[in-house]
């Protein structure tokens, strides 16, 4: 199940101003672009228990919220994953500190983002655009879909 | 594969032209040369190689371990004739060294960092390496830039018995920011290259609680599609503790992370030029964390003696680490004992992957109990993964089967030596006397000032925890106004627990690849001039300073490039025994080009990064460069000389000179001596040397701190013929700026008797720099106004 961690409102603008002046800089206009941080957690885990697990590991409550799936609507979302051939040292510690908070059924954790944007051609400009800024194609890969 | 598979298992009857087929499908990296070398081992043992064994040998013969450009023969032609080096790195940077012959030099060339003794009284040493992670950087910079530092701490922690790191540095060399270059379709932007970089250095770094406290970052066009990372690491061992001492029977135990796909053929894939066929499992992922698990434990380990021996898995993984500790002896492994990330890893795959964040260590079999009860506490996964033997061979076996079995003697003596030719031309140089500017000097200061090459580093230093530790004595940023330092001094009280001993250590760095373009020879000598003058102004013991040498280069059968580099390590003899200071380590790092856009084959600029270590004797007495008092005198020491080559001016003005004048470092060293006595006596105030952007920019940087200059350059001692946009702005070696205590300056005019040295000005209390020549008035500008041209965000 994946954990979506995002930083409030009102401390995200900042960010969002300079992933839109990056995409604006390698030559992609955006209407709108947030960013999120994703974690995949593997195993046999209660909704609550995940909940629990966002909250008192993965989001900081002062500047952060979290949520199970995206509310988003008209734009597109896209995920940036490690390829699994390559060490995900976020995820290997969030799983080591799992272990240590008595959660034993969690198998594995993969880290990843994701993106946003509103204003866009097209998937393909999307991942043009995350290519020449957030992602490296040769560790990452994307999977963009319409919300 | 297929293919591959057919070829492989003919290996000792392959042809050339398939032995060359087969190296390209491999990705070894092996020249015809040696592979024919290999093959030859194969014939006489009457039996063809497992894939361990050959990619054993690619990985430990790559131009990335045995560095054999540097230690091969080359031939150097020059128009002063034709010069035979049998192994060009022993007869240059060896051989100063030896020259020198300093005692305080405890182990050189032979460990994984240089060692030197801080001073006689106390027990403890510094130990000091630097490298660069330049491939890894140009495809992943996040990726690349961590696990260089993670690499050169681990370095550290593998110099005799485990040094503990109280220091990182970081030099980079980047395109501009807003480069137009076209980039081919696998190279990343320059700006994205840089910020990803700079995040990689902090985050390692910080989160192993090391400060990353000295470095710089130059910008040229010629490093769009090469960029250079330079990462070094400072560590304390105690005197007692740097030499190794396998026996027969110790334990193989290696330590910290697991073995993964990450990283394989790393040593290899930096042997070779860059381009798009890049396979993800190159990449190597770091894991700080890990690391500083690792760093606990080994500094307990090593108090309770728990082990007798010790390297890092760098380039190669254990092939290499185990194949060096036990190049003398022999070992037996059992892969399967290695602790995996992915258990579908071939064999060989598990002997060669770089992973990082492991150790290998030589354990006496009673101390295991001991050492496991340390590594349990400091939760660090490790694991036995062989013994060592006396019988010089290598195995490897995997689940009962030999997969290795390597005759020690042929793995690190049989690299056949092929003579490299090198032709040095000198570039002509322009000598007509510069032209007047066609805007007054104020204006052309502000722009050296805001030049990427010459602007405040803060938007870097500041995302760097360098106070942790609580070491940091003068700061990359000083007070007020983070005013730029010339080294960095360091207090290691953090390792050695000693709060009453005020011995520290500076170091520094001497870098300008664009005097290379012009003179390979005057680069190489100004690089360790500026390390040198740099450790003096902050006041360190020069008489001690000892030097690394870490080249980057193209292509090695481009002649020219071998010229010019052949020339800079005959000058770094020169320069090095004329300032008595020896060379402890270094490193070198051919293959930085790679096709562009249009599918030319482009190179670096020859790179030479000179970093200087010297103790501090009493760390409370080190020097800055901000004026401390207004009515104090400010005197230039040292001769300027003709000549625009390779200056800032160059670049946001047309002078139409280029020349570039020769340094003299017999003089410079007598000249920096006397300095070091005025600076014992307690003289000087501040110091700060005259690098790029000239004097202008060195009196400005001083002035930072809200103190003023009025300065005459009239009286500045300079050679015959120098003229005023020289004097202002060139960038001639050798020379500093101090500001004498006004109650010591006959003291300071004793001390300097001999050199050449002038008065030229008074500090003020207005916070203005003001220049004249004899009565007339070149400029007259507020350093806080300057400041803030200075002190631009670099993107």
């Amino acid at each position: 199940m994946i954990i979506e961690i995002l930083l409030k409102r009102k401390y995200s603008r900042l960010e969002e101003k300079k992933l839109l002046s990056d995409f604006s800089e390698a030559g992609y206009k955006f209407k709108d672009a947030r960013i999120t941080r994703l974690y995949d957690i593997q195993g046999d885990l209660t909704r609550k228990e995940l909940l629990n697990i966002a909250e008192s590991l993965l989001a900081d409550r002062v500047t952060e919220t979290f949520r199970s799936g995206a509310k988003e609507r008209n734009c597109y979302k896209a995920e940036i994953w490690f390829k699994p051939s390559v060490t995900d040292v976020v995820g290997e510690s969030v799983l080591e500190a799992l272990r240590d908070m008595g959660f034993e059924k969690v198998t594995g954790v993969r880290c990843g983002k994701a993106l946003y944007v509103k204003g866009a051609r097209g998937p393909k400009m999307i991942l043009e655009a995350i290519e020449e800024t957030l992602a490296n194609p040769l560790i990452n890969y994307c999977k963009i879909s319409k919300l | 594969m297929k293919d591959f598979d057919f070829l492989f298992s003919r290996f000792s009857k392959l042809s050339s032209k398939e032995l060359i087929i087969l190296n390209q499908k491999g990705g070894w990296s092996l020249n015809l040369r040696e592979l024919r070398q290999i093959q030859d081992y194969y014939k006489n043992e009457k039996r063809e190689p497992s894939r361990a064994e050959i990619e054993t040998i690619a990985q430990t013969w790559s131009e990335h371990c045995k560095h054999k450009t540097f230690s091969g023969p080359v031939k150097l032609i020059t128009n002063k004739g034709i010069k035979r080096y049998k192994n060009l790195f022993k007869e240059t940077i060896v051989k100063a060294t030896k020259t020198l012959n300093r005692k305080w030099c405890l182990s050189v060339f032979q460990d994984n960092a240089g060692v030197v003794e801080l001073s006689g009284r106390s027990k403890w040493a510094a130990a000091f390496k630097a490298e660069t992670h330049n491939h890894p950087c140009a495809i992943e910079p996040y990726g690349g830039a961590e696990t260089g530092v993670g690499g050169v701490i681990r370095d550290i922690l593998g110099v005799g018995l485990g040094a503990k790191p109280v220091l990182n540095t970081d030099v980079f060399c980047f395109a501009p920011p807003d480069s137009k270059i076209k980039l081919a379709k696998h190279n990343l932007p320059p700006k994205r290259i840089f910020s990803k970089v700079v995040e990689g250095v902090r985050d390692y770094g910080n989160r192993m609680g090391i400060p990353t406290a000295a470095g710089g970052v130059f910008f040229d066009e010629g490093y769009a599609l090469n960029p250079l990372v330079y990462v070094g690491s400072v560590g304390i061992i105690e005197k007692d503790k740097i030499r190794k001492k396998i026996r027969r029977g110790d334990l193989i135990v290696v330590i910290g992370g697991r073995t993964g796909r990450d990283g394989i053929h790393g040593a290899t894939f930096s042997s070779a030029n860059l381009d798009e066929n890049v396979s993800s499992s190159t990449v190597q992922i770091g894991h700080p964390l890990n690391e500083k698990k690792v760093l606990d434990a080994l500094m307990r380990a090593k108090t309770e003696n728990l082990y007798t021996a010790i390297t890092d898995c760098g380039a190669g993984g254990f092939s290499s680490a185990i194949g060096e500790l036990a190049r003398d002896l022999g070992a037996v492994v059992f892969l399967e004992r290695a602790p995996l990330k992915d258990i579908s890893l071939e064999p060989w795959e598990i002997w060669v992957s770089e992973s990082q964040e492991r150790m290998v260590l030589s354990v006496p079999k009673n101390k295991l109990p001991g050492l496991e009860e340390i590594l349990r506490e400091e939760i660090c996964e490790h694991c036995v993964l062989g013994e060592f033997t006396d019988d010089k061979r290598l195995i490897v076996k995997f689940k009962g089967s030999e997969i290795l079995n390597l005759d020690l003697l042929f793995l690190h003596h049989e690299l056949p030596k092929i003579e490299k030719t090198a032709v040095y031309i000198k570039p002509p140089q322009k000598t007509l006397p510069p032209k007047k500017p066609g805007r007054d000097y104020s204006e052309i200061l502000r722009e050296i000032l805001s030049h990427p090459n010459v602007c405040s580093r803060k938007s870097i230093i500041r995302q760097y925890d360098f106070e942790v530790q609580g070491g940091t004595v003068v700061k990359p940023l000083l007070s007020p106004n983070d005013s730029p330092c010339d080294a960095v001094v360091i207090w290691p009280h953090s390792a050695t627990g000693d709060m009453k001993d005020y011995l520290g250590f500076a170091v520094s760095h001497g870098f300008n690849p664009l005097i290379g373009k012009l003179d390979a020879k005057q680069m190489a000598i100004e690089a360790v001039d500026e390390a040198i003058r740099n450790l003096l102004c902050v006041g360190a013991d020069i008489e001690r300073a000892s030097l690394m040498d870490n080249f980057c280069a193209g292509d090695p059968s481009d002649k020219k490039m071998m010229g010019a580099f052949a020339v800079a390590a005959e000058a770094l003899l020169e320069a090095s025994l004329s300032f008595k200071a020896p060379f402890i380590s270094g490193k070198d790092s051919f293959y930085n080009q790679s096709k562009d856009a249009r599918g030319r084959e482009k190179s670096i600029p020859l790179s030479l990064l000179i970093s200087a270590i010297a103790p501090v004797q009493d760390i409370r007495k080190s020097l800055t460069i901000n004026f401390k008092k207004p009515g104090n005198p400010v005197y230039i020491v040292g001769q300027t000389k003709p000549g625009m080559g390779a200056s800032i001016y160059n670049e946001v003005e047309t002078s139409g000179n280029t020349f570039v004048s020769a340094s003299n470092p017999r003089r410079a060293q007598a000249c920096y001596k006397k300095i070091l006595l005025a600076i014992r006596k307690g003289c000087v105030a501040a110091a700060h040397d005259i690098s790029q952007g000239g004097l202008l920019t060195t009196l400005t940087e001083m002035g930072f701190g809200r103190i003023g200059v009025e300065i005459d350059i009239r009286l500045m001692p300079a050679e015959r013929g120098t003229g005023e946009v020289e004097r202002l702005f060139g960038e001639s070696s050798s020379r500093i700026v101090l500001e004498v205590r006004k109650k010591e300056e006959k003291n300071f005019i004793r001390s300097m008797k001999g050199v050449a040295a002038a008065k030229i000005g008074y500090t003020t209390k207005e916070p203005v720099i003001s220049v004249s020549n004899g009565s007339r008035l070149l400029l007259r500008q507020n350093t806080q106004d300057l400041f803030l041209f200075w002190n631009r965000e670099l993107p």
